[in-house]
């Protein structure tokens, strides 16, 4: 979530996708269009929803797996997520989403930093001015 | 069997091109070229400028295999719900509209090996960010939405309404508050810009404006 668009903040919040986010690192099945059920561990979750998977195996409908070792898929081909059993929900959830408001808490102080800094200079900018137009 | 068609070779925003790559669809090899996976779309070429062009909207996963008992080399394999000149062209096409783009029927597999295993690893991720770079454009929420999320003075597209900070809770309402402070202390600027241009007008020119207006521009583009 370092560089998030307003678009993707917005998902985050309004969507389950910050449930997901949570289970990062875990092993999940998730049932896909066509049928298809893979199951690997969840490396990164986009704002779309689109997962980063590891270490996937990728069942059809027929019951043949392929196993991959890397894997990428687009939020809209995913049909249910199983989550794991020992997740709780809406601890996840909140739990994610307090992470996320305490890195962008930070940031927010970083940017004071910066703008009281860039303020300062304005003003010296201005005192100068002024002193300029009493001058003249 | 799929057509190829005649395509120039990208000079645009390629991510990665890797030369040497025999492309199977469906368990066809058409042949070795080089594939380019570009900002706008993935694209293969045989050595004669022709091959076969993927939208990323319509690749629904790819990934790296290297189980060898499906499929004798190790490859990219992506899933992809778009047509081909050549292939699963005109069936249907005709009663099908858009929305019916992905039905399930259409999905080709489509495996790219390249010559040198190395490889794969990168290509797997140009593809990824490539696809972070479209967004389905319907997804659940119209672009209004955040836009207007946005302009509410929030700041983050969250909470936008009474009714969203109704629904948090307690400690929720309490960070709210905290954040909105804090981006609130950091706006001093309306008050530094009046004042900078009253001191512009009192002097009655406008050449070497006394603050920089790129500044400001910059400060604005910090808050979104």
């Amino acid at each position: 979530m370092a560089v998030a668009s307003a678009r993707s903040k917005f998902h985050f919040y309004n969507s389950m996708t910050c449930l997901l986010t949570a289970l990062e690192g875990k092993v999940i099945t998730v049932e896909i269009r066509n049928d298809k059920v893979i199951e690997g561990i969840l490396d990164l979750v986009e704002a779309d929803m689109n997962l980063n998977m590891s270490n996937v195996v990728l069942t059809d409908v027929l019951g043949r797996s392929t196993r991959l070792t890397k894997f990428y898929i687009r939020g809209r081909q995913i049909r249910f997520v199983h989550i794991p059993d020992e997740v709780d929900i809406i601890k996840a959830m909140q739990w994610q989403i307090d992470k996320t408001e305490y890195y962008k808490g930070q940031e927010r102080k970083d940017r004071e930093k910066i703008m009281d800094r860039r303020q300062q200079l304005r003003e010296k900018k201005s005192a100068q001015l002024q002193a300029r137009e009493k001058r003249m | 069997m799929v057509l190829l068609v005649n395509h120039s070779v990208p000079t645009e925003g390629i991510r990665h091109r890797e030369p040497n790559v025999t492309t199977n669809i469906e368990g066809n090899d058409i042949g070795s070229g080089t594939l380019y996976i570009t900002e706008s779309f993935v694209l293969w070429l045989n050595d004669g400028d022709q091959g076969i062009q993927l939208e990323y909207k319509l690749i629904c996963l790819h990934a790296i295999s290297r189980d060898r008992q499906n499929f004798p080399h190790e490859h990219l394999l992506c899933h992809y719900v778009g047509k081909l000149p050549g292939l699963n062209e005109d069936n249907e096409s005709d009663e099908e509209n858009e929305d019916d783009k992905e039905s399930e029927s259409e999905l080709l597999e489509i495996r790219f090996v390249p010559q040198n295993k190395e490889s794969l690893q990168p290509m797997f991720e140009a593809l990824a960010n490539c696809q972070t770079l479209h967004p389905d454009s319907d997804c659940q929420l119209s672009g209004d939405d955040f836009e207007d999320a946005d302009d509410d003075g929030s700041g983050d597209g969250i909470y936008g309404s009474e009714d969203g900070v109704a629904h948090l809770t307690e400690q929720g309402r309490n960070n709210l508050e905290r954040l909105n402070q804090l981006l609130d202390a950091g706006q001093g600027d309306a008050d530094i810009t009046t004042r900078t241009n009253l001191i512009r007008i009192a002097n009655g020119h406008d050449e070497e404006p006394p603050v920089d207006s790129e500044q400001f521009e910059d400060a604005d583009n910090m808050e979104e």
